[in-house]
C-alpha cells in the first residue's frame, strides 16, 4: 500500500482554441521518481504549469489531499510542492548564495535552512566553489544545478523538474542524475520529472507516462517502458 | 567665480536629492511590474497640495497642522493614494501595456482638472521650514534656504532606508528578486500582486516627500506634475530603466547639469542640456548607466 501525494484527475487545458491537455490523469506516489516523457509540444510543461498554478485548467489537482485550486502560490511552495522550470528562472544578478537563500525566504527554522544549505553545497560542489558568482555568469549546467539547489532550499516534499538535462553536456547530465538519485534515496524526495531525454528519464524513473499531443498514450513501470517496442523505437533509439 | 561654483554645488546637490526621490519611485514601478506610471507626477502634485492644505491656515483654519506633523501625514496619505491607484485601477488592466499606459495618462490629466476645480489655478504657497543660511561671510554668494537642506537630508535618509529594506530584509529582497525574474519569484512562493502593491506604496511615499519639498521650495500648481514626470523619464533612461542606483546617480548628474546651465548659461536653457544628454544616451547607450541590475524580463 503506497500513498498518493500528487493526484491529477482529468486535467484539461486550453490555449485559445487549441486543446493542449486532453483529460490527463496521473497519480504520483510518495517517494517515487515519476517520469513523463514525450516529444516537444506534447503538453509536459503545460501539465507542470497547471500543477504550479501558473495557468487556468479544468479538472482536479490534489496535493497531499488538498485541492490546489483553493490555495495560493505561496501556500503551494510552503507545503513543499516545488517546481523547477525548464528555463530555470534564476535571479540573474543575485549570487549563487543569494539565489539559494531566496528559496528559503519563507522558512523560519534557521538551523534547518543552514543544514539544507550545507546539503546543497555538498550535493553540488561546483556551487560551493562559486558562492559569490552572479547566476547570470554561470554555465548552463551550473545554472541547472543552482535551479535544483534553490528548489531544495524550499524544503520540498515533491520536486517537479522540467527538462533538467536540456542542452547540457553528458558529464553534467550524469552529475544531475546522480544528485536526483541521492535525493530520492537518501532524503526520500518524490520527483516528477518531465523529459524529452527519454534515456535519462528511463534510467531514473520508477514509473513513467508517455504524453503525445496532450494525451497519455502509455503509462507503466520502468520495466514495462524499457521493454515496450514503441517506446524503444520512437523514443529511446535502441533496437 | 568661486562663489558661482559654491552656489552650483549647493543648489545642485539639493535639487538632485529631490530628483532622485522622484526617479526611484518611477523606476521601481517599472522594474517590478513593467508599468510606465504616467500618474507618478500627479502623486507628487498630490503631496504638495495635501501638505499645503494641512499646514495653511487660510484653507481650513482648524486643521492647520504643524509642519512636523503634516509632513508624515502627507507622506502616508500619498503612499496610500498610490497603493490605492494600483489596487483599484492598475492591477485590473496591467496585463495590457497600452491600456495601463492610457489609464495612468487619464489619471494624470484628471488630476489637473481636479486640482483646478478644488483650488483654482493660482499657485499655492506653503512653508515647511522658513529661513535661509547666509554664506556671504564664507565668500559664497548664495543664501540656501533651510528647506533645501532639509530636502537633501530627508532624501538621503529615505534612500538609505529603502536601500536597507530591499537589500537586507527578506521582504524587500523579494521586490528586487521579482524585478529580475517574476517567474523565479513565483517559484519561490512570492506573490507578485503583493510585491507590486508594495512598490506602488513605496513609490507613493517617495513621491509624497518630493511633492512636499517641491511645493515648499516653490509652490503647488495644477500642472506641476509635468516637469517631475519628464525629469523622471530622463533620469531613468540615463540611469538605466529599473535601476535604483542608476536613478540616484543620474538624478545627481541631471540636477548638477541643470544648475550648471542656470549658473553659466541662463535660466532659459535649464532643461535643454538635459534633453541633449537624453538624446545622446538614447542613441549610444540606450540601456543606460546601470541598465542591468534591476531589469524587468
Amino acid at each position: 500500500m503506497t500513498d498518493t501525494i500528487l493526484d491529477i484527475q482529468d486535467l484539461n487545458v486550453y490555449y485559445g482554441k487549441s486543446h493542449a491537455l486532453q483529460g490527463v490523469s496521473l497519480s504520483i506516489e510518495q517517494g517515487e521518481i515519476y517520469g513523463v516523457i514525450g516529444p516537444n509540444g506534447a503538453g509536459k510543461t503545460t501539465m507542470l504549469n497547471a500543477v504550479a498554478g501558473f495557468i487556468d485548467y479544468e479538472g482536479t489537482i490534489r496535493y497531499d489531499g488538498t485541492d490546489l485550486s483553493t490555495v495560493s502560490g505561496r501556500e503551494i511552495v510552503e507545503s513543499g510542492l516545488i517546481y523547477c522550470t525548464e528555463n530555470r528562472d534564476l535571479f540573474p544578478f543575485f549570487s549563487v548564495h543569494e539565489n539559494l537563500l531566496m528559496g528559503a525566504q519563507f522558512r523560519d527554522d534557521r538551523d534547518a535552512v543552514q543544514d539544507d544549505l550545507d546539503m546543497v553545497y555538498d550535493l553540488f560542489p561546483r556551487l560551493d566553489e562559486r558562492r559569490e558568482q552572479e547566476a547570470e555568469t554561470m554555465s548552463g549546467g551550473e545554472q541547472q544545478m543552482l535551479a535544483v539547489g534553490r528548489a531544495l532550499m524550499s524544503d520540498p516534499e515533491v520536486l517537479m523538474l522540467d527538462e533538467p538535462t536540456l542542452g547540457l553536456a553528458p558529464v553534467i547530465i550524469e552529475d544531475i542524475g546522480e544528485a536526483l538519485t541521492t535525493l530520492n534515496e537518501e532524503e526520500g524526495l518524490t520527483i516528477l520529472l518531465a523529459e524529452q531525454n527519454s534515456t535519462f528519464a528511463l534510467r531514473h524513473a520508477d514509473r513513467l507516462s508517455l504524453i503525445e499531443t496532450g494525451e497519455i498514450e502509455l503509462a507503466g513501470t520502468h520495466e514495462e517502458f524499457h521493454d515496450n517496442e514503441y517506446v524503444r523505437e520512437a523514443y529511446v533509439g535502441v533496437h | 567665480m568661486l562663489g558661482d561654483i559654491g552656489t552650483l554645488v549647493l543648489q545642485g546637490a539639493m535639487i538632485s536629492a529631490i530628483y532622485a526621490l522622484i526617479a526611484i519611485g518611477f523606476t521601481m514601478i517599472f522594474g517590478v511590474g513593467g508599468i510606465l506610471n504616467l500618474a507618478h507626477g500627479a502623486l507628487i502634485m498630490a503631496g504638495a497640495y495635501i501638505f499645503g492644505i494641512l499646514v495653511r491656515e487660510t484653507t481650513v483654519s482648524w486643521i492647520a497642522l504643524h509642519p512636523a506633523i503634516a509632513f508624515p501625514v502627507t507622506v502616508v496619505a500619498v503612499a496610500v493614494l498610490s497603493w490605492g491607484l494600483y489596487q483599484v485601477l492598475v492591477r485590473w488592466v496591467e496585463d495590457n501595456v497600452v491600456i495601463t499606459f492610457l489609464a495612468t495618462v487619464v489619471v494624470a490629466v484628471a488630476s489637473t482638472e481636479l486640482v483646478i476645480y478644488l483650488f483654482g489655478d493660482t499657485p499655492m504657497g506653503m512653508t515647511l521650514i522658513s529661513g535661509a543660511l547666509n554664506l556671504e561671510p564664507f565668500g559664497i554668494n548664495a543664501r540656501p534656504r533651510y528647506v533645501q537642506f532639509a530636502g537633501f537630508v530627508v532624501s538621503w535618509i529615505a534612500i538609505g532606508l529603502l536601500w536597507f529594506y530591499i537589500t537586507k530584509t527578506d521582504d524587500g529582497r523579494s521586490i528586487l528578486a521579482a524585478s529580475m525574474s517574476e517567474r523565479g519569484a513565483q517559484l519561490t512562493g512570492v506573490d507578485l500582486h503583493s510585491v507590486r502593491a508594495k512598490t506602488w506604496l513605496i513609490a507613493g511615499a517617495l513621491a509624497g516627500i518630493a511633492g512636499i519639498f517641491l511645493g515648499s521650495t516653490g509652490s503647488a500648481t495644477p500642472l506641476m506634475w509635468l516637469n517631475p514626470l519628464a525629469l523622471a523619464f530622463i533620469i531613468v533612461v540615463i540611469g538605466g530603466i529599473g535601476s535604483i542606483k542608476g536613478s540616484v546617480v543620474a538624478a545627481y548628474f541631471i540636477g548638477f547639469l541643470e544648475q550648471f546651465t542656470v549658473t553659466f548659461v541662463g535660466q532659459g536653457f535649464r532643461g535643454i542640456l538635459s534633453l541633449v544628454v537624453l538624446a545622446i544616451f538614447l542613441l549610444y547607450l540606450p540601456q543606460g548607466l546601470y541598465g542591468r541590475e534591476f531589469v524587468h524580463d
